[in-house]
């Protein structure tokens, strides 16, 4: 996984790329989301997780 | 990531992939890089952009009440700050076999119902460590929260303290200790000196409500609207905060 994430700092290059819009900013109530759980079964929203400390990651496979 | 969830998930830390990927190739990659099981979702654009990622891996804390506590490149974390912090909100002890229904109840956070299975398991295992550990979870947890309560209301925070009372009434219904939060929230609606700063909150729980539907920019217009309108409530200043944070 280390190696993973090492090649998609490398690609995505981090450049802070523009934005048009609200940026989220510490304080911010969480954006709510619905998706596609893979190996988790309670609901179906970031939201289900409240009442948790939740760790988001967004990534891709290259 | 993989290290995190396997130290701090037990302790009640959640550790969420967010990727765009197709199914197939998501679980292959699952498999392959055999992560801890951390769950992965998988979400579509539009969720990267709310939460405008513009490099990957983009990380986000998010805090129990919902509220983002950090963002940046998840190698930055740090890792000693977020494990204190999971630590403190503790974790109900897992309980034996037996009593799987209890720890169902309050995995699901369903605590006066846990509360009650607690008191009645009890009485025919009154020696068990792991049920009174459970049990003191629970009381502890109701007081934190009813001291939480307090300390809003003593702040003339009047929506947070309501919003408190009302989640601990129906998160704790049946444990005793509960009666204080049902007085609190009559008492609160009887209070004058209320009145305005519950009615800022109730408008600023709607403009919350856009924000997490992921309509910011109108959740933003709303905010700026409370903030006018009740300017000299807590509630108000909070939305003005909201605001402030977001103008360049």
């Amino acid at each position: 996984m280390k190696s993973l994430f090492v090649a998609a700092v490398l690609a995505a290059g981090m450049i802070p790329a523009a934005r048009d819009g609200v940026e989220l900013k510490v304080g911010d109530p969480a954006p709510d989301f619905k998706g596609k759980w893979i190996d988790y079964s309670q609901g179906s929203r970031l939201s289900d997780l409240q009442g948790k400390y939740v760790l988001m990651e967004f990534w891709r496979t290259w | 990531m993989n290290s995190l969830q396997k130290e701090l998930g037990p302790k009640g830390l959640v550790v969420v992939g967010v990727t765009n990927e197709a199914e197939s190739m998501v679980v292959k990659d699952v498999e392959k890089s055999k992560m801890a099981h951390p769950i992965v979702m998988i979400s579509g654009e539009e969720t990267d952009r709310v939460y405008g990622i513009n490099g990957y891996p983009s990380g986000f804390l998010i805090d129990p009440s919902g509220t983002i506590v950090w963002s940046g490149h998840p190698g930055n974390l740090d890792k000693d700050e977020l494990r204190a912090m999971v630590e403190k909100l503790g974790l109900p002890p897992a309980l034996p076999a037996e009593f799987k229904d209890i720890d169902e109840l309050l995995a699901g956070n369903k605590l006066g119902k846990a509360h009650t299975a607690l008191t009645k398991a009890l009485v025919k295992a009154p020696d068990s460590g792991e049920l009174k550990t459970a049990l003191e979870f629970v009381t502890k947890s109701l007081e934190a929260r009813l001291a939480e309560a307090k300390a809003h209301l003593d702040n003339s925070e009047f929506g947070e303290a309501l919003r408190v009372w009302t989640e601990v009434s129906l998160r704790y219904e049946g444990a005793p200790g509960i009666e204080a939060a049902k007085a609190g929230i009559d008492a609160l609606k009887k209070d004058k000196t209320a009145v305005e700063d519950l009615a800022a909150a109730e408008k600023l729980k709607d403009a919350v409500e856009l924000w997490r539907k992921g309509d910011l920019d109108k959740a933003l217009k709303a905010y700026a609207t409370v903030a006018r309108k009740y300017p000299d409530t807590a509630t108000g200043k909070r939305a003005a905060e909201l605001v402030s944070a977001h103008e360049e």
